[in-house]
């Protein structure tokens, strides 16, 4: 049967046999699964075993390209990594913009699944049917620009590449991958996991295959209208103007800017780590687009200073977590540190954790014999220190290699005591936003399969910056004045409903930006392109019920592999100490306030008191052959 | 949008361009049916490294270099638009490309493996959907005046010279 918008292709790459073959797929797995992100759980489901060690070869890492992805539908070109993860030792799901998903869609397939690992240093070419797995001797060890730029020669100018940097071949937990050089799926440590299987990375051609939707006409009048959605978008309009470094402000008005590693929610230098400065200043040379994205909130930014730098960023979470975090207001440190994490390959927000809770850690009269071998104190804004610090964590030297564990076993190992300024939950550090002051963000940071991280499920609509937002948590939970911070009500309600939104939003490939920050597309706009799209009726109802789908799947597999409500929690620091705000005021997330919304959201998506979903509910949503598994969790408590 | 007297035109702003592959995916969605960035009529060209990006279209020199080297006389100047089109009962197709060459823009996209024709910006007869699309701003309609028509050579020439520098950096 044909199939519209995908090509119904799941290429499978073995690297320990060499082995290489096509997977087809129907509508009746789209239908379901809805595209890359719920489809790849799916498949996690039967590939990857409870008991797999992440960096072991049977883990598998899979990259997926959006539904919508290759068609002309604005800011949906963005991909999704789906592998286990050796910073959580769980399932994790990365996404990431750049041009990988478009011409992956254009050599004919929707995801790739890679399979075991190579002795030896390899990469893999796709050009259509030829796919290839090809030594990467040369390229090991290489950065990631240098490395795109030699498979580029060789590949041609419209080949793209995902490639990972030394940080992932000395397996630092928290080693991203990077997609088009500066595009990155950073959280999680899937470059670790690509480290492990000898993958330097993969290369797609320009691509000789095309992208047909079942209903053009209509296609394309719904392309029009989210273009349209998207020039009127208050917030879009913000991040179009001034990337996603124009929340910073937003943020240190509402001390929810985590700053000195969340002893601080707001900065008098927070302008230095503003979007809004970076234009000002003159840092900012041009704009750069994800594949289809007319927001294009990418920086193009230029530094004469540290030997000069021309480069791409800093996002907002890294501004904040290399800048304030850090205490560091020197813009032009904070850009070189940015680029120098992007090529060597590293999660600047884990990154940015690790280095204020070294700062913290030192201030407190832990680790003396660091400055030995920094040969400078790593004291508060000091960016020298960090700088050191992140070219001994991407090459694993020194206190680099215990650092390069990340912050839950690096804590352990210097001091248990320490682990209190390690602000992490379940492996991961925590995103760029304090949750003792965003309520939603709390609850959905817990409940987060990944950990204490906000591009799962953003509630950006509880802030209220913009009238759309306002509208959108009155639509939720029938009271406009919810929005805000320090609101504990409806947040369950906000948090379902966002988290079901922004399943359905990854799996087409639509930036989040578009669905859940910005708002030029809502569950009835989605269902209609949907339909459109694949051919395959949807109504907003039914596209909200594929979300609850994916993320109760999602549930089910982390169940699996031991989640329960236990871990449902928040870093120790949100949950024990107090973060004044402004104006005075002080708050933090205590275990009755967490415990309160987590019983009202278990109760919405009928999960037991324990975090399990329960059968009924599995069999409603069509998730049978997990309810097993169900089963035995909720006999073993 | 065009009304007899007019010329329209696309043109390239250097530096506004942000790389996204928009206007490809809706140019060749809209001419035929289908998306595919080797299917489009304008083509960004880039150098990730450097963030540089680089739209060429066709902008209709007066001299039109492709027809001058068609041997069989396939491309022809629309009278609407403007712009040059190729007559494809008359093209050669892969066995030629000699207005692929000639072209001194790089604006002619010719993938024989995807279309047996070399593929030129028609300006969709007057209402370039690839400028709909374009909130960056890297494209735009502008009405063809004497100055204009100056300053497009002058951008075009920009673009072409930006674009040797990339190829030259990236082939190596």
């Amino acid at each position: 049967m044909k199939m519209y918008a995908v090509h119904g292709k799941i290429l499978h790459v073995n690297l320990s046999n060499g082995r290489i073959w096509v997977e087809k797929f129907g509508n009746d797995l789209l239908s379901m699964f809805i595209g890359s992100r719920g489809i790849m759980a799916r498949l996690y489901w039967d590939l990857v075993k409870p008991s797999t060690d992440p960096l072991a070869p049977d883990n598998v890492l899979m990259v997926g390209a959006g539904t919508f992805t290759g068609t002309p539908m604005p800011s949906a070109g963005r991909t999704i990594v789906t592998f286990k993860s050796p910073a959580t030792g769980r399932y994790f799901k990365s996404s990431v913009g750049g041009d990988f998903g478009l011409k992956l869609k254009m050599n004919g397939y929707d995801i790739i699944v890679i399979h075991g690992a190579s002795e030896e240093p390899v990469y893999i070419y796709i050009e259509g049917d030829h796919v290839e797995i090809r030594s990467a001797k040369h390229l090991w060890g290489l950065d990631v620009r240098s490395a795109h730029n030699e498979l580029i020669r060789r590949h041609g100018v419209h080949a793209d590449t995902l490639l990972i940097g030394p940080a992932g071949e000395r397996l630092v937990k928290y080693a991203s991958i990077n997609v088009s050089i500066y595009n990155v799926a950073a959280r999680g440590g899937g470059g670790a996991v690509l480290g492990s299987k000898k993958l330097k990375g993969i290369v797609v051609s320009k691509g000789a295959t095309n992208v047909e939707v079942a209903h053009p006409k209509k296609y394309y009048e719904l392309a029009m209208k989210v273009v349209r959605n998207i020039m009127k978008d208050e917030a879009l309009i913000a991040t179009a103007k001034f990337g996603t470094a124009s929340a910073t402000m937003g943020l240190d008005s509402t001390s929810t800017l985590p700053v000195y590693n969340f002893r601080k929610s707001y900065w008098e230098h927070a302008y230095k780590n503003s979007g809004e400065y970076y234009v000002e200043a003159g840092y900012l040379i041009g704009r750069v687009g994800c594949a289809q994205c007319i927001v294009s909130c990418h920086r193009h930014t230029k530094t004469n200073k540290f030997g000069g730098v021309d480069t791409v960023g800093p996002e907002y979470e890294t501004s904040n977590a290399l800048g304030g975090n850090i205490g560091n207001a020197d813009t032009d440190a904070l850009i070189k540190m940015n680029d120098l994490a992007n090529i060597y390959g590293l999660d600047t927000i884990s990154l940015g954790s690790v280095i204020a809770w070294v700062m913290e850690t030192y201030e407190r009269g832990y680790l003396k014999g660091i400055v030995k071998e920094l040969g400078t104190e790593p004291i508060w804004g000091n960016v020298e220190a960090a700088l050191k610090l992140i070219e001994k964590i991407a090459r694993r030297e020194g206190i680099g290699d215990l650092l390069a564990e990340g912050l839950s076993r690096a804590c352990r190992k210097v001091d248990p005591e320490t682990c209190k300024w390690a602000v992490e939950a379940n492996g991961l550090e925590h995103s760029r936003v304090d949750t003792r002051v965003a309520k939603a963000y709390a609850l959905a940071f817990a409940l987060n399969p990944r950990g204490p991280d906000h591009l799962h499920t953003e509630t950006f609509a509880e802030f209220g910056f913009t009238e759309d937002a306002k509208k959108l948590i009155e639509r939720i939970t029938g009271h406009r004045e919810w929005a805000g911070v320090g609101k504990v009500e409806g947040r369950p309600e906000i948090v379902k409903w966002h988290e079901e939104m922004y399943a359905i939003t990854d799996s087409v490939g639509f930036c989040a930006f578009i669905t859940t920050a910005g708002f030029a597309v809502d569950e009835y706009l989605m269902s209609e392109l949907f339909t459109a799209a694949t051919g395959i009726g949807k109504d907003a109802k039914t596209i909200l019920t594929d979300g609850e789908r994916i993320v109760t799947l999602e549930r089910m597999i982390q169940v699996r592999e031991g989640r329960r409500r236990i871990h449902d929690t928040l870093p120790w620091r949100i949950m024990n100490e107090k973060i004044k705000t402004r104006d005075g005021k002080e708050y933090i997330v205590s275990a009755e306030e967490l415990n309160t919304m987590l019983d009202k959201y278990y109760e919405l998506r009928r999960w037991s008191k324990n975090g399990i979903p329960l059968p009924d509910k599995l069999k409603e949503l069509k998730l049978e052959f997990t309810i097993p598994e169900a089963l035995k969790a909720l006999q073993s408590g | 949008m065009v009304s007899q007297g007019y010329e329209v035109n696309t043109s390239q702003y250097l530096g506004k361009c942000t790389g996204c592959h928009l206007c490809e995916l809706i140019c060749s969605f809209t001419h035929f049916g289908k998306s595919s960035t080797l299917l489009s009529r304008i083509v960004i060209w880039k150098d990730k490294a450097k963030a540089v990006f680089i739209p060429m279209v066709c902008i209709s020199c007066p001299g039109m270099p492709c027809a001058k080297v068609c041997p069989t006389g396939a491309i022809v100047k629309d009278e609407k638009t403007g712009m040059p089109k190729i007559i494809e009962s008359k093209c050669l197709g892969a066995e030629c490309g000699k207005c692929v060459e000639a072209c001194p823009y790089h604006a002619i996209n010719f993938n024989p493996e995807v279309y047996a024709y070399p593929l030129i910006c028609d300006l969709c007869g007057g209402d370039p959907q690839c400028v709909k699309v374009c909130w960056p701003g890297a494209l735009r309609i502008v009405e063809l005046t004497k100055s204009f028509s100056k300053e497009r050579f002058l951008l075009a020439t920009q673009s072409l010279t930006k674009l040797k520098e990339v190829l030259k950096e990236l082939r190596g």
